[in-house]
């Protein structure tokens, strides 16, 4: 594949999941600047890795891999080792403002954030739709092992959450 | 209708909404596509960087230290068991610098989370490794005799000096296994390992707890 053929795979693949890629940053940062940066260093790691993608793969599994070690490992960094990468001042994902920043969604927002980061990572997928087989595999953990943490985290959020009926 | 049920709706409509709604800005997508494909790891690359240079240097010149000693059986050993010690440093820092530099973010989060948390806990190994040369420190008295002096201190010394050293060899034997176990990220809760971990530095102490933590999750 030429280089530019790459590009414009690798544009089509981002336009494909940007949604993964928004969900995971927005629920790994802290910040509207930090969750820029996530999102970019999750892109340029798409980038980096795009090239060994083996096609055996199902796509969505091989970016909520890449995705979710970015974001793991962007919130294992501490405050200071942070990189603040400055790989362009334009923002790779725009969203208008408070299209989806309901009440219900950011109560949802900070019901994650309450979770360890493997959990989180688990139940994003889980609330993506992903089977435990899939969750499974990206995670690297039995599904038997997923389907018990689900219900474990279920049960925690059951009792966390504090949304009315309104919100719905 | 339970919660988790309007949570899973409230996140199928916005992914809908997302969907929809994100724009993909292709010019700050061109500007990342032309980024070269480094791997940057900052102070751990540079710290197994040089491990590797100082472990092959230290090996080389101790293994010509042997070659030019080889009739000495004193030298010989001597040397051998710094050249030993060297080539455990120099093959860590060779496996942590493979692991780093072939880290593969498309495999599955656990296994990609494990080895960047052994990466981070390079420096524990090299401590590790480094408390293994406390019962030769005698070697290292051997050949800095024989480097320095040109004198053979086995031959020269006398045999209670000699007779002490052995003993203190194997206290420092005793005192190195305690440490060596101690060391190890499964006992981060111990008040000893909390100290020692801690003296590595704190990344060394968080990457324990990350390890534990991983290990704990994937049971």
């Amino acid at each position: 594949m030429t280089s530019h053929n790459q590009s414009l795979s690798f544009e089509a693949m981002i336009a494909t999941h940007k949604g993964i890629l928004y969900k995971i940053a927005r629920s790994y940062s802290y910040c509207d600047e930090e969750r820029r940066d996530l999102i970019q260093e999750i892109t340029l790691q798409l980038w980096r890795s795009f090239t060994q993608y083996d096609p055996k793969f199902k796509l969505s599994t091989w970016v909520y891999r890449v995705a979710l070690n970015t974001a793991i490992s962007f919130l294992r960094r501490d405050t200071l080792r942070k990189a603040h990468i400055e790989l362009t001042d334009m923002s790779l994902l725009t969203e208008p403002v408070d299209s989806t920043n309901t009440e219900l969604m950011l109560e949802i927002q900070r019901l994650l954030k309450l979770l360890d980061k493997y959990d989180r990572a688990l139940f994003i997928m889980h609330l993506d739709g992903l089977d435990y087989a899939q969750i499974a595999d990206v995670l690297d953990i039995s599904a038997s092992n997923v389907s018990t943490k689900i219900s474990r985290i279920k049960q925690r959020l059951n009792t966390l959450f504090i949304g009315d009926d309104n919100n719905g | 209708m339970d919660n988790i049920e309007k949570m899973t709706q409230a996140w199928a409509q916005q992914n809908e909404k997302l969907d929809q709604s994100i724009t993909v800005s292709s010019e700050a997508l061109k500007q990342v596509a032309l980024l070269k494909a480094e791997k940057t790891m900052g102070n751990f690359l540079m710290v197994n960087t040089f491990t590797v240079v100082v472990g092959i240097l230290m090996s080389s010149f101790m293994l010509h230290f042997i070659v030019t000693n080889m009739s000495n059986v004193n030298m010989l050993l001597a040397g051998a068991a710094i050249l030993s010690w060297s080539g455990l440093i120099t093959l860590g820092g060779i496996r942590h610098l493979y692991m780093q530099l072939t880290l593969d973010y498309s495999k599955p989060v656990i296994e990609v989370q494990r080895d960047l948390t052994k990466i981070g806990l390079s420096v524990l190994y090299y401590l590790r490794v480094s408390l293994m040369i406390l019962p030769f420190y005698f070697a290292y008295i051997v050949v800095g005799f024989e480097l320095f002096f040109g004198i053979d201190i086995v031959q020269h010394g006398d045999t209670y000096w000699l007779m002490s050293q052995a003993v203190c060899s194997v206290l420092f034997a005793a005192l190195a296994i305690y440490l060596f176990k101690q060391l190890s990220p499964n006992n981060i809760d111990k008040p000893v390992t909390k100290v020692l971990l801690r003296g590595c530095g704190n990344q060394a102490w968080r990457a324990a707890q990350e390890l534990n933590e991983l290990q704990r999750y994937a049971l």
